[in-house]
């Protein structure tokens, strides 16, 4: 089989429930993606959407109960990961999947330097005996351009500006030359002008190691910068997949069309937006068929009913959840 | 602007204004060592009916900034007027009257509204403290056409804050704001708590009220594309101090401080077409401390141009009889407009 035939990271038809006293919440609903090397994924969606959700589920962060991976396959070069024990997921963790978190202040160990904290990637990991391992964390820190590496080593998170944290928690997830790094919101919690940095980072380090990168994020401006594709979630769907500029040209959802009617931009000074009505729905009460229609301007009755099939509309791979696709991606964009 | 704005007193005007905050050691016996310049030496004047947008980064001061406006904190040097009328000198009655023409809308509308109480009792909360505003008969009519006028419907003002969305709960924020018939409304990050699809609405109902209220608004936000949406006016700042102010179109298609350019270069536009950050323009490194900020110009730091002058402090002024002053020894050519604007 060509080295093509798999790819680097699949997620297919995922589900996860949690089960409450109170209920079962379904917040992954049938996801499905595919991430190739050297590639950046975009997830996009808003709070309540699922992303961080089916992240940590690929990261076997969840804790069950009450969290339950109903359906679905993780695939990392054609490993099932769901299928692994719990100490085999540990050991794909960080040597082959690393996650970068979005707030790196609560992230990090706030009682252990920094230094000690990259050092372990490898001492637990490869073994490495002390010095060595810390040798290596240096260069580390280096490779995130932190000046003067081989005196802040030494630091603690708290010695470090927001955007240094960050750098620190990008190293650590790059210890082990891994082949996926997933970065839920990597800039959120940042600056303009440091975001800016950091993504810039993430882009030259991917140069340099053709590592997979699933960017989950909701900021808009972030994803026509960074991505390759976009995977657009709303309420724990999947509705609309495309490649960067074909989803920003010609949106195949409403719900993606609406996003863009609504941002203000830089580059359009005074234009007036066009906002979605309502709010996104919560995780425990998702409307019938499509989750989106009682927000949608073009909504009929069958979209209450009738949950929208996740179509193909072009040779290129746009797919969307919409009854409507083809008139959506047709309808030119304002 | 006004055609009268030239003659009238400005609704709010900064002359100096600065707070700086003790840094004090020792335990038992608490000496001063130093002070975080949070917000030092700025002037400003916000007209009627006139939106005046404050962006900056974290740590620049703009929230320390917003609360002296306000008058809910003392400025260490400097003066704050309402109306031609100094906040600090008034107490009591006065004071109170003079609160009524500013209000504010908070960032957070989850934090901001009292969970234990309904939507009629926190828009209606500011007729309990300024009695004399409506009549006693007349205010549970006035909380409802208050509710209309946000977009919320007035049989909802039995409920509680967590039976609201967040872009619901920001519209009762703006709602007990608007209250007191304010004349001007300080807005302090309220759309960063938002989801996307909802900023929007919120943006546009603060654009109606502006217009149908004939509000002047101040709007602070780290975010140059809602600021740029909402304001008229822009003042850009830096570690406590304005560095450039300008109309929108001044800030945003001719910037002349070297800041103000790099924070546009580095917000992020939604179309995978213009991807070609403009990396000549990112800033390198991170905002110094506002405890010991920079000699001379604040900016030196980080600015690509800077020289051996830039240690003396540079002058916020105008150059070429534009009003669009900016406080740079060699501020940058204005007859080059932004590529991607």
């Amino acid at each position: 089989m060509s080295p093509d035939a798999h790819p680097l990271l699949e997620v297919e038809d995922l589900c996860v429930e949690f089960r409450t006293r109170r209920g079962t919440i379904r917040a992954v609903n049938g996801l499905s993606y595919a991430l190739h090397e050297g590639e950046t994924l975009a997830l996009l969606g808003e709070s309540g959407s699922g992303k961080s959700v089916a992240a940590q589920a690929v990261m076997g962060l969840l804790d069950t109960p009450p969290a339950h991976i109903t359906r679905g396959a993780v695939r990392l070069r054609g490993d099932d990961l769901l299928a692994m024990s719990p100490e085999g997921h540990r050991q794909v963790r960080g040597t082959r999947l690393s996650m970068i978190f979005q707030d790196a202040l609560t992230a990090l160990n706030p009682v252990l330097s920094v230094g000690d904290q990259l050092a372990e990637m490898y001492r637990v990991h490869q073994g490495t005996g002390r010095k060595a391992a810390f040798a290596r964390a240096v260069a580390l820190m280096d490779r995130v351009r932190i000046p003067a590496a081989a005196r802040r080593v030494h630091d603690y998170p708290h010695q470090f500006s927001g955007g240094m944290r960050q750098r620190v928690m990008i190293a650590m997830a790059l210890a082990l030359d891994p082949e996926v790094v997933i970065a839920d919101e990597p800039t959120t919690a940042l600056d303009v002008t440091v975001q800016a940095q950091i993504m810039r980072l993430l882009k030259q380090l991917q140069g340099e190691t053709r590592m997979g990168l699933l960017l989950i994020t909701h900021d808009l401006g972030v994803v026509a910068e960074a991505a390759d594709r976009i995977t657009v979630m709303y309420a724990g769907r999947t509705v609309e997949s495309a490649s960067a500029e074909d989803l920003y040209a010609r949106p195949g959802h409403p719900y993606t069309r609406g996003l863009l009617d609504s941002v203000p931009r830089l580059d359009r000074l005074g234009k007036s937006l066009v906002p979605i009505t309502g709010a996104p729905p919560l995780p425990s009460s998702v409307p019938a068929g499509c989750a989106f229609h009682p927000r949608c301007p073009r909504a009929e009755p069958r979209c209450g009913s009738e949950a929208p099939p996740f179509r193909t509309l072009s040779p290129a791979g746009h797919r969307s959840a919409c009854h409507f696709a083809e008139e959506v991606h047709h309808a030119p964009v304002g | 602007m006004l055609p009268s704005a030239e003659t009238a007193p400005p609704l709010l005007r900064a002359t100096a204004l600065t707070r700086h905050f003790p840094i004090t050691t020792g335990v038992l016996r608490k000496h001063r060592t130093g002070a975080v310049r949070a917000v030092d030496g700025v002037d400003l004047t916000v007209h009627r009916a006139e939106t005046l947008g404050i962006v900056g980064e974290s740590g620049c001061g703009k929230s320390t900034l917003a609360s002296l406006l306000m008058a809910l904190d003392q400025p260490t040097a400097g003066t704050v007027t309402i109306d031609g009328q100094d906040p600090f000198s008034l107490s009591g009655r006065e004071l109170r009257t003079l609160r009524r023409r500013v209000q504010m809308v908070l960032q957070d509308p989850y934090t901001s509204l009292n969970p234990r109480m309904t939507a009629g009792q926190i828009v209606g909360e500011p007729f309990a403290i300024h009695p004399e505003a409506v009549p006693k008969a007349d205010r549970g009519r006035r909380v409802a056409e208050l509710l209309e006028t946000v977009g919320l419907d007035p049989s909802h003002r039995d409920r509680y804050p967590h039976q609201f969305s967040g872009g619901q709960r920001q519209r009762l924020g703006i709602a007990r704001a608007l209250a007191l018939g304010p004349r001007l409304l300080l807005c302090d990050e309220p759309v960063s708590a938002l989801d996307v699809s909802v900023q929007a609405q919120v943006l546009n109902l603060l654009q109606d009220l502006r217009r149908d209220l004939r509000l002047a608004c101040v709007f602070i936000s780290h975010d140059l594309a809602v600021v740029q949406h909402l304001c008229d006016r822009i003042a850009v700042m830096y570690l406590g101090k304005i560095v450039e102010t300008g109309t929108r179109e001044q800030i945003y298609t001719t910037p002349r401080h070297p800041y103000t350019r790099a924070l546009l270069a580095a917000a992020p536009v939604p179309d995978p077409g213009r991807r070609a950050p403009d990396d000549a323009h990112l800033l390198e490194g991170d905002l110094p401390s506002p405890a010991s900020p920079p000699s001379g110009c604040r900016f030196r730091t980080r600015c690509p141009h800077a020289r051996e002058q830039c240690l003396t402090e540079p002058e916020l002024r105008t150059r070429d009889g534009a009003d669009h002053p900016t406080a740079c020894h060699f501020p940058l050519d204005t007859t080059t407009r932004r590529t991607n604007a």
